[in-house]
């Protein structure tokens, strides 16, 4: 054993190991124009023609040949090129049944391509386009702003947000496959053919589509969106069916950015609204005060809206969050905002001298507009139809921090700036807190009927009670227990005010990250715990 | 997509649209990912499972870019697992050992090089033979390489290094199919093909969950136009179980109680093949008094089936013209696997449900080339499913290697858990693993883990240096990966299919194939493998091997036939290309001597460990999902296969347990048994049965618990039935 030659092997070894033979040795060759040799196949699972008018493309699954190997998941991921952990159709299963005749079930799901998508009707960039002719509902990617609105819209949870390229995508369908007579990747994929492409009449799905139907049990109910998916089985579903994740309870994805814009913009909307109320609060103050006092309500509403920016996956493309309005709530609040931004600034560039402007319209169509902000974030939440963020609930949320943080900033100011103590103002702070945090201890704790809300209270009781408990402390801290000492005391009011506002907004802040995280979003069944 | 121009407030194409554009893609594809668009495809046979799907890589400048299944071979019929979708992702794992890793003194892994890995490996494995004889270094290998790595192995380790005691994780999966079929057959012959599925009127599935383990042979059973019956014999109500038209949820282990009353009952109602049976079979008689004392009142009991269901059962067999039994690992990983094997294979030879299209007792193999090793691994069996203690078979062997027979051990070697217990008792004191998890995947784990510290030296070769196993290890030598390496591998139907070299292996890692000729060069007996100059050329020398065994595969030329023939099964001894589909002993001729099967039959025993009052839980293990293989060191590595299966380690329990428990889906459970525990999270689920939990065998933990009995013929380990108790952990 030379060692020269022992080396030579070593070598010889790994430049083997580095040759990549195969192609040339065993490749085959097929002509182009041949019919894909998987057609064979899966000829019978699409139509043979393109659905006529009112008719669309909808996914059929035979829930009784559903074998639960998810084969379909990954050859939509490898046959459409996705991202590394993305996936576009997910496999789920339904438990039930008694000792002596367990029942269970496996459920393969994807877009449902709707009726009357919901995620279409919340973007506000128009990124969704329901085909005129295939009824497929396609994501225009180069247009979407990665605001993720649609994944909050669509109660299947199909929409999934991609951070590496800031936006969203979703199935479509293979609609180019279709377009070529070539099965989607999951029907090709199907080793028992559960999958197929039908031709449905939409009027009809409508029309079928009744109050309490859903996809299968467990699944969010059918007339929010209309889905056109069809899931078919011979079996009867026991009573008890339930999903395989039913009671696995996650928070919900926070999002911080949206918590700052929120809050920040109903903390300025809340001054401006006050002000109005209350023109005396600036009567005996310095000259200066209300300036100070807008430039303040002015920059929290900036730093709420850049913070809303933030948020979004491509910032630059912002610009058309205006298009959706007619359906979108979303655009609709980002309009609103621009509006009550534009006269924010303006009333404050007007308080300093710079322009001339109608002072009192000015600051009427100012609260107004940002009440109406605050109305159209309320609607944000409330359209995605998820009863945790109900329109009343939302409200009493949204314009409770308008009024708490308003009026804990506008004592901090007077306080700090025009050496007056604002009695009725911390009366009225007071109160708000006790009301506002009263009132969302009470809806977490207060039985309900409604399923998703009794998830809320488990999640916020259980993984999210230290955070419910932080935002009490916190909000009482700032809203009760200090301005209670402020009536008191005078040698310190002026930090202690700073003090108070700054525990009411890290109060609302936390109030504001449990709205996002307890929040249960109805979705498809899962599998056992993921 | 309706053609919308872009405009300036709506984009209707741009890069973030091209990323997902897709094109023609040629070679008989449909439309792929233009930025995966390939320049050839070739067709690889998977390395998971034993099904042996065809995978058609699509190749760039010959690398691998993605893949599809193969639409025309004969397996999968152009459909595949999830694992199969998503076989290269674990070959671009960033944890892939690059480089030989020796663990210095300080106890953290030292990057070596090849030169110096080989002379270490060499000098401590010598320097252990010098001191504690030849046979005490051992290897234990893998299911999971190439047939021409194998034997290899197989053949460097007994005939060149002078080991006696060597064996593979086939072990855990297939020893008991194979020693079933060689004692009941004379050879170790799985007869069946995957037609058989499609051509059955009753298929009968003992202790498999065929929809979630092998999920393209459930296609073929799909693709059944007979209107089947399909009976389900397993104690969970599993996902086979639903789709099935007879379940029989009997008590775990009491199968062979259940087969042997099954037989009684078809001799008492007059359905036994009378010409079948005297022509091609021997020991009838004796078995027909053997399985008179189960009579059904005996059997309802033992099982907790009803006399009503037991038959039903019966008349479901008998009224089946084409009747095929089919087993996996419910089967094989028992304390008495072996004769219950023999007790389905009983069933259909008294039926005469064997050698027809539709019919068989059909063991459906587990790893991907488990039936590579049971032919050629060398370790249980010598070269060719001959016999050690054969001085003929020692003989043939060598005068085909060239060799010294004086080479060959005249002794058959230790079984994977006599080798531990070599170990714990210092009679091995140098392991070389290859290839597997043991650390994992052992029974009874912790024990395992105690005795790995007595080696003097442990080698772990792996494509990883990051398994349970390989972070035990003094060196561990890089593996190549398959898709990186070429050879064989058979399937369940005995096809041999192709592995190709489709991708780049990292760094310095080597294939098997090259590490063992590098071992052999380093050791000094590299005269004796001058001919094993590549896979292919092994290949032929395996061929050689097989000839005048029931195996044989003399007519196959080389690999580009079976290429061609989208993989042969064996036998084949002429050079034509054979039909897509054969099954043995069409002719009713088995391998013994006297051209007969076996009726091979025991008392049944109770399980080692049954539940107790201490611990009354019944614990049984198995596959979670489809998604997960194994220890999951490849699986674990792809984002998309982790998205199908639960994160955590969790348990299925009874919902009347639960509710006597206290017990709610998610709630924190610890399992202890009397040589360990685990903490895992409930669901609540009818499909396992009262006193019965299920917890899959793929999480790292499951093993702690689990009760080492072995199968006395097989040394099968007895994976599924140990006594636990079970507690709420507030």
């Amino acid at each position: 054993m030379a060692p020269n030659s022992e080396r030579t092997l070593i070598d010889k070894l790994l430049e083997d190991q580095r040759e990549l033979t195969a192609a040339e040795r065993f490749a085959r060759r097929h002509s182009f124009h041949e019919l894909p040799a998987q057609a064979k196949y899966y000829r019978d699972l699409i139509p043979l023609s393109l659905p006529k008018k009112g008719e669309q493309y909808a996914f059929e699954v035979d829930l009784d040949k559903c074998s639960g190997c998810k084969a379909c998941v990954t050859a939509c991921h490898n046959l459409n090129g996705l991202a590394e952990n993305e996936t576009w159709r997910s496999v789920g299963s339904l438990h039930g049944g008694t000792a002596a005749a367990p029942f269970q079930m496996t459920v393969t799901t994807a877009c449902h391509h709707c009726i009357d998508p919901e995620c279409l009707n919340g973007c506000p960039v128009l990124a969704y386009e329901k085909d005129s002719v295939t009824g497929i509902v396609h994501h225009l990617d180069d247009q979407c702003i990665g605001c993720q609105y649609c994944v909050l819209k669509c109660p299947y949870e199909v929409p999934s947000y991609l951070p590496k390229q800031g936006i969203v995508r979703k199935c479509d369908m293979c609609s180019s496959r279709l377009l070529t007579n070539e099965a989607p990747a999951c029907v090709q994929a199907c080793p028992n053919e559960a999958i197929r492409i039908t031709i449905v009449d939409q009027r009809e799905v409508m029309v079928t589509t009744c109050a309490g139907d859903q996809l299968v049990p467990g699944a969010p109910e059918s007339t929010v969106s209309i889905p056109s998916t069809r899931f078919r089985t011979r079996r009867e579903f026991p009573a008890n069916t339930r999903p395989a994740d039913f009671a696995a309870l996650h928070p919900a994805q926070g999002h911080s950015p949206l918590v700052f814009m929120l809050v920040l913009t109903q903390l300025s909307a809340g001054m401006f609204a006050l002000a109005l109320l209350n023109p005396s609060f600036f009567a005996n103050a310095p000259r200066d005060f209300e300036r100070i006092f807008s430039t303040s309500a002015f920059t929290a509403g900036a730093l709420g809206i850049a913070a809303s920016v933030i948020h979004l996956g491509r910032p630059l493309q912002a610009w058309r969050a205006f298009l959706g309005w007619r359906k979108s709530w979303l655009s609709r609040e980002v309009i609103l905002f621009g509006l009550f931004l534009n006269l924010a600034t303006v009333h404050t560039l007007s308080l300093w001298g710079k322009i001339d402007a109608p002072q009192n319209i000015l600051k009427t169509v100012l609260a107004l507009s940002g009440l109406a902000a605050i109305g159209s974030s309320v609607m944000v939440y409330a359209d995605t139809g998820r009863a945790f963020w109900s329109a009343s609930r939302a409200s009493l949320r949204f314009f409770g921090t308008a009024l708490l943080l308003g009026l804990s900033v506008s004592i901090a100011l007077a306080v700090n700036f025009a050496a007056a103590k604002p009695g009725t103002a911390i009366f009225a702070l007071m109160f708000s807190t006790l009301a506002k945090i009263g009132w969302e201890l009470y809806s977490t704790l207060a039985p309900s009927n409604e399923p998703s809300l009794q998830r809320s209270t488990l999640l916020q009781l259980g993984t999210l009670k230290s955070w419910l408990m932080a935002r009490s402390a916190c909000g009482l801290m700032g809203g009760l227990i200090l301005p209670g000492l402020l009536l008191f005391r005078t040698s310190e009011a002026a930090v202690i005010s700073i003090v108070a506002f700054a525990f009411g907004l890290i109060g609302e802040l936390l109030e504001r990250h449990l709205f996002f995280v307890a929040v249960v979003p109805p979705k498809m069944p899962g599998g056992v715990s993921k | 997509m309706k053609a919308g121009n872009s405009t300036l407030l709506r984009r209707w194409d741009g890069v973030l649209t091209q990323d997902l554009v897709q094109r023609h893609g040629e070679f008989g594809l449909g439309k792929v990912p233009e930025r995966l668009k390939p320049d050839s495809t070739t067709t690889v046979v998977c390395g998971f499972c034993s099904t042996g799907c065809g995978l058609n890589v699509h190749l760039k400048n010959g690398q691998a870019l993605n893949l599809s299944a193969t639409s025309d071979y004969p397996v999968n019929l152009g459909m595949a697992c999830p694992k199969g979708w998503e076989a290269l992702t674990p070959l671009a794992a960033p944890d892939r050992a690059t480089t030989p890793l020796l663990r210095n003194k300080s106890g953290a892994f030292e990057e070596i090089d090849w030169d110096q890995a080989m002379q270490i490996f060499c000098v401590r494995m010598k320097a252990i033979q010098d001191q504690h004889g030849p046979e005490s270094i051992a290897f234990l290998s893998s299911g999971q390489i190439v047939t021409e790595e194998m034997a290899f192995l197989g053949a460097l380790a007994k005939f060149g290094m002078g080991m006696q005691h060597c064996d593979s994780n086939t072990r855990q999966c297939m020893a008991t199919s194979a020693v079933a079929y060689k004692q009941s057959f004379g050879f170790d012959a799985p007869p069946y093909t995957y037609d058989d599925f499609e051509e059955s009127d009753a298929l009968i599935f003992i202790g498999s969950n065929l929809c979630i383990t092998h999920p393209i042979m459930w296609q073929r059973v799909l693709r059944n136009p007979h209107k089947p019956e399909i009976i389900v014999v397993d104690p969970r109500k599993t996902e086979t179980a639903m789709a099935a038209t007879q379940h029989y949820a009997i008590k775990p282990k009491s199968d062979l109680t259940l087969l042997y009353g099954l037989a009684n009952l078809l001799i008492q109602k007059g359905c036994v093949s009378l010409k079948f049976v005297q022509r091609h079979t021997s020991g009838f008689a004796e078995f027909n008094e053997h399985v008179r004392a189960f009579t059904p009142e005996i059997v309802s009991e033992a099982t907790g089936l009803s006399i009503e269901q037991l038959d039903r059962f019966v008349d479901t067999i008998n009224a089946g013209k084409r009747v095929s039994f089919w087993w996996t690992m419910g089967v094989n990983q028992s304390h008495e696997a072996t004769r219950t094997a023999q007790a389905i294979i009983n069933l259909a030879l008294m039926t005469g449900n064997i050698g027809r299209p539709g019919t068989g007792a059909n063991s459906i193999t587990g790893q991907c080339n488990a039936m590579g090793s049971r032919l050629f691994s060398n370790t249980s069996n010598l070269l060719g499913g001959r016999d050690f203690t054969n001085p003929e078979h020692r003989r043939e062997v060598a005068q085909i290697l060239h060799i010294d027979p004086a080479r060959i051990p005249t002794e058959n070697s230790w079984a994977y858990d006599q080798i531990i217990e070599g170990i714990a008792n210092n009679k091995i004191k140098g392991l070389w693993i290859i290839g597997t998890n043991p650390n994992h995947s052992w029974i009874n784990q912790s024990r395992f883990s105690e005795i790995l510290k007595k080696l003097d030296f442990l080698v772990v070769q792996d494509m990883y240096h990051t398994t349970d196993t390989a972070r035990r290890a003094h060196l561990v030598l890089p593996a190549a990966a398959w898709g990186e390496k070429d050879g064989t591998f058979i399937n369940s139907e005995r096809r041999i299919g192709l592995v190709k070299r489709i991708s780049k292996s990292p760094g310095q890692a080597l294939s098997d194939f090259n590490i063992f000729k590098l071992i052999a060069h380093y050791w000094g007996c590299g005269e004796m493998f001058s001919r094993w100059t590549s896979p292919e050329a092994v290949f032929h020398i395996l061929k050689m091997l097989s000839a005048e065994r029931p195996c044989n595969f003399i007519g196959i030329r080389d690999y580009h036939m079976v290429d061609d023939a989208s993989g042969i099964q064996w036998p084949l001894s002429q050079p034509e290309i054979p039909a897509k589909e054969r099954r043995l002993f069409e002719d009713g001729h088995f391998f013994h001597p006297d051209g007969k099967a076996k009726f091979i039959f025991d008392a049944p025993r109770p399980m080692p460990e049954s539940p107790c009052a201490e611990y009354p839980f019944l614990l049984l293990t198995g596959r979670g999902a489809s998604a997960q293989w194994h220890t999951q060191t490849r699986t674990g590595k792809s984002d998309v296969l982790r998205r199908l299966y639960p994160k955590s380690i969790y348990v299925e329990i009874n919902a009347t347990d639960a509710e006597t428990l206290k017990i709610e889906s998610e709630d924190r459970l610890e399992i202890v048994s009397r040589r360990g525990k685990l903490k895992a999270k409930a669901f609540v689920t009818f499909s396992v049965q009262p006193g019965q939990i299920f917890i899959p065998m793929h999480y790292e933990e499951t093993n702690r618990l689990t009760f080492p009995a072995f199968d006395p013929h097989s040394r099968q380990p007895s994976y599924k039935a140990c006594a636990v108790s079970v507690r709420k952990l507030s």
